[in-house]
């Protein structure tokens, strides 16, 4: 029987009053987009490669803004969607939008990039609206969200993990690389050093990935790690190599240390002055993913992990596409080593101010996506940046 | 399917008893996991002596699971033996079937169409020839026209589009069916064809065919131009008979309209983010908050009352709805407008929300109401699988 529309207007009406507010769906034009980064860059220059110890990737960030492409050499090419406006090398880049780049005009009218701003200055400024966008730590982005600051996370895609030294004997025995894995407890590490920003790991790939993570286990095992041990004539004292600079990596190494002594294993963690620092028995790396595909993320940690490592197993092999049997059989052969031991999958962490619309965090390979953000409010905060 | 039953038959012993147990970790819905694990249980069932569980000595474990590049579906297999691991990979497939999703309450959402790429719109045009296209999807670069063959889409005919002007990010498109003849507007180009010998079309840059940029909107009774800015994402304003831009309403995304003796009112969705309504003398005389950009008029049917169909606040990267509003003590005639008239200076028109909102899991990007106001084309990108989805929405008066 139909009843009629109207039969339903009083018994669930809400009236709408004229009010002054600004909403939003479809994109805006317009604005300034301040964001904060934590590096420095000195050159803008395509051909000068930077390294920066916070922020890692700005320098090529900046330049996924200004040019159309990267090249399979490194170097980028073609008009972006912005163009450099001004540049103070280490300190400030002011980028406009180029109305004729060819993949459409962003939506902003540029970008003020303030570059060197420490963790808590890039806090600060997002809590007073002074920025837009800046990038968090994984491990601080519960106390950035406590603090009132809209947060936005990319699916998992940074490893953490521990990597035994093929060329120091003491990581040569399987029994006492085995025990020290078994003796991780992931979930703790995710838990409390990671602040739940994260997921434990058991395999090389994230399962949004590869599909077949769920196969790896995460499981911490300290009744057989202690019987693998015991098993051990003379059981050595393995050391535990940390980035000095690096507050994250410490954390969990002195995670590592403490979860071992607790099974019995004689470990010490210690700091490294330089990632190449070969020193120890085992070190504790960060490898963030360079593309989603499987085969091609997996091929990039090996590369990464053989000089180390030592892994008897080559990416090259892997087809493109790859068959997923074949990714998850290469993984499996590393993992059953027990030479590389997957400890915690990190999300890439940005803080936003209330007005940044349609932010995408970048995922592996990708560019800051600033030419399809865009700004709701902007009369609202016009006196932010520089117009 | 038939790869990995292969697959477990080659590792399992035919003549010993097996359990299967299938877990979905997917984004495979209810339905469609129970389907294949279906399917799975059958051929499995045909090659292998499958019995209940706990009462084998084999243990099949079948997961339908997802990676970036397609769903993985894992089996293992274990008989006393160490366990073995085989999987296949399946390919996101482009929706191909029309199916009905769960009405709520007085509004009716039909899935017409899913595909990874985005589009800008889409239709059903009535009245093709035989073997005809059925469907046209309208992409930024590319008119592609499908068949229904055996009630699956088939596609046909992809036409290239080469605007005029340079690439607009965040653009937007437009089909007009006026039942016997189509138009379709993307920014810097039009194509015009006859329903009857689709897929033929002819397509034009701007400005040699529309030197004003104009693009039709439903007006009840016959269509109304407007200016379309071809290199943002929002109409400057009505068009005039003259073709120049009508000054009193204000560059907006979207207008519903409602014919009236004295005239057309207009609702539109502006850029400033007010929903503005004008009566027929094109004077402002109410102001609505809280709506998104898209706005549209639906003929319910139900009553003779003025019904929008409107989307929601926030971004592409939050779910969205879409909501009827009834809008009441807006001059419909000369007689009520005079008695309105006295009226609405002590009480203004309103927008009373009607009815639940339709959940959609993503942004809704696109919301044309059809020549004949009965439905709306819908585009959204929704958000747990990423595919780019087209819709029709109408309203029912309720059961």
């Amino acid at each position: 029987m139909k009843v009629r529309l109207s039969l339903f207007l009083a018994a669930s009406s809400v009236v709408l009053a004229a009010l002054p507010a600004f909403t939003a769906r479809l994109p805006r034009y317009g604005g300034t987009l301040v964001m904060d980064v934590g590096a420095t860059v000195n050159s803008i220059d395509p051909s000068v490669a930077q390294a920066n110890s916070d922020d890692g990737d700005t320098k090529e960030q900046i330049d996924g803004l200004l040019y159309a492409q990267k090249n399979a050499d490194g170097t980028f090419a073609g008009a972006g969607p912005f163009r450099i406006q001004s540049f103070t090398p280490d300190r400030k880049a002011l980028l406009v939008a180029d109305g004729q780049f060819e993949g459409g005009r962003p939506f902003l009218d540029a970008i003020q990039i303030e570059m060197g701003r420490s963790l808590q200055d890039r806090l600060i400024d997002l809590q007073l609206g002074k920025a837009d966008l800046a990038e968090i730590p994984a491990d601080q982005a519960r106390q950035a969200a406590e603090r009132g600051i809209r947060v936005s996370r990319s699916r998992p895609d940074e490893l953490i993990a521990l990597v035994f030294n093929s060329k120091r004997s003491r990581a040569n025995d399987p029994r006492i690389r085995k025990a020290i894995a078994l003796s991780v407890d992931r979930d703790a590490i995710v838990n409390f050093i990671l602040q739940k920003t994260g997921e434990p790991a058991g395999g090389l790939l994230p399962q949004w990935s590869s599909g077949t993570a769920f196969l790896f286990s995460t499981a911490a095992d300290p009744v057989q790690a202690k019987q693998l041990w015991s098993q051990l004539a003379a059981p050595p004292t393995i050391t535990v190599g940390y980035d000095a600079n690096d507050s994250l990596t410490r954390s969990i190494a002195e995670r590592i240390e403490v979860n071992a002594q607790g099974t019995g294993i004689s470990m010490t963690a210690q700091s490294l002055p330089n990632a190449a620092a070969l020193s120890v028995d085992a070190r504790v790396m960060r490898l963030r993913m360079p593309s989603p595909v499987p085969q091609v993320a997996l091929a990039r940690f090996i590369d990464a992990l053989n000089p180390l490592a030592g892994l008897t197993v080559s990416g090259t092999a892997l087809g493109d596409p790859a068959d997923p049997q074949q990714v998850y059989n290469t993984e499996s052969t590393i993992i059953g080593t027990y030479s590389v031991v997957p400890i915690a999958w990190l999300p890439r962490v940005f803080g936003l101010s209330d007005r940044v619309r349609d932010w995408s965090t970048p995922g592996p390979g990708d560019d800051w996506p600033l030419a399809n953000v865009w700004l709701d409010n902007i009369d609202v905060q016009s006196k932010k940046g520089t117009s | 399917m038939a790869a990995l039953v292969q697959k477990i038959a080659g590792i399992a012993s035919a003549s010993q008893p097996a359990t299967l147990k299938i877990d979905n970790i997917s984004s495979l819905n209810e339905m469609d996991a129970s389907t294949i694990e279906q399917a799975l249980e059958s051929e499995l069932g045909k090659r292998l002596q499958l019995v209940p569980q706990g009462t084998a000595a084999t243990q099949i474990t079948i997961t339908l699971s997802e990676g970036e590049t397609g769903y993985v579906w894992v089996a293992q297999v274990g008989s006393g033996t160490p366990e073995q691991t085989v999987m296949v990979s399946i390919p996101k497939q482009a929706g191909n079937s029309a199916r009905a999703e769960r009405p709520a309450m007085t509004l009716q959402r039909k899935l017409i169409w899913s595909q990874v790429q985005p589009f800008l719109d889409f239709d059903l045009p009535d009245g093709v020839a035989v073997n005809g296209p059925g469907m046209i999807v309208l992409e930024g670069s590319s008119v592609n026209f499908y068949s229904s063959v055996n009630g699956q889409w088939v596609a046909g005919k992809s036409i290239g589009l080469k605007p005029a002007i340079a690439p607009v990010r965040g653009a937007r498109g437009m089909i007009w069916d006026s039942g016997e003849e189509i138009d379709m507007f993307v920014p810097g180009e039009s194509c015009s064809g006859v329903v009857a010998t689709l897929p033929e079309l002819v397509c034009a840059a701007y400005p040699s065919t529309n030197p004003a940029g104009n693009w039709p909107l439903v007006a009840g009774t016959e269509p109304q131009d407007a200016q379309f800015e071809s290199n943002r994402n929002f109409f400057s304003g009505l068009a005039t008979a003259t073709g120049a831009t009508e000054s009193a309403v204000p560059a907006f995304y979207t207008a519903a309209a409602k014919a009236t003796s004295n005239g057309t009112a207009w609702l539109v969705a502006g850029v400033d983010g007010k929903a503005q309504l004008f009566n027929g003398s094109k004077r402002l005389i109410a102001t609505f908050s809280g709506w998104g950009d898209q706005v549209a008029t639906v003929d319910t049917g139900c009553d003779d009352s003025w019904q929008v169909l409107t989307t929601g606040t926030g971004d592409s990267m939050e779910p969205d709805h879409i909501q009827i509003y009834d809008i009441r003590k807006y001059p419909q005639s000369q007689t009520s407008a005079q008695s309105t008239s006295s009226q609405s200076e002590t009480t203004p028109p309103e927008a009373v929300a009607v009815g639940q909102p339709l959940d959609f899991s993503g942004p809704i990007l696109a919301m044309w109401p059809s020549t004949d106001l009965k439905s709306a084309r819908i585009v959204s990108l929704n958000l747990q699988t990423g595919m780019y989805e087209g819709s029709i929405i109408s309203v029912s008066c309720g059961e």
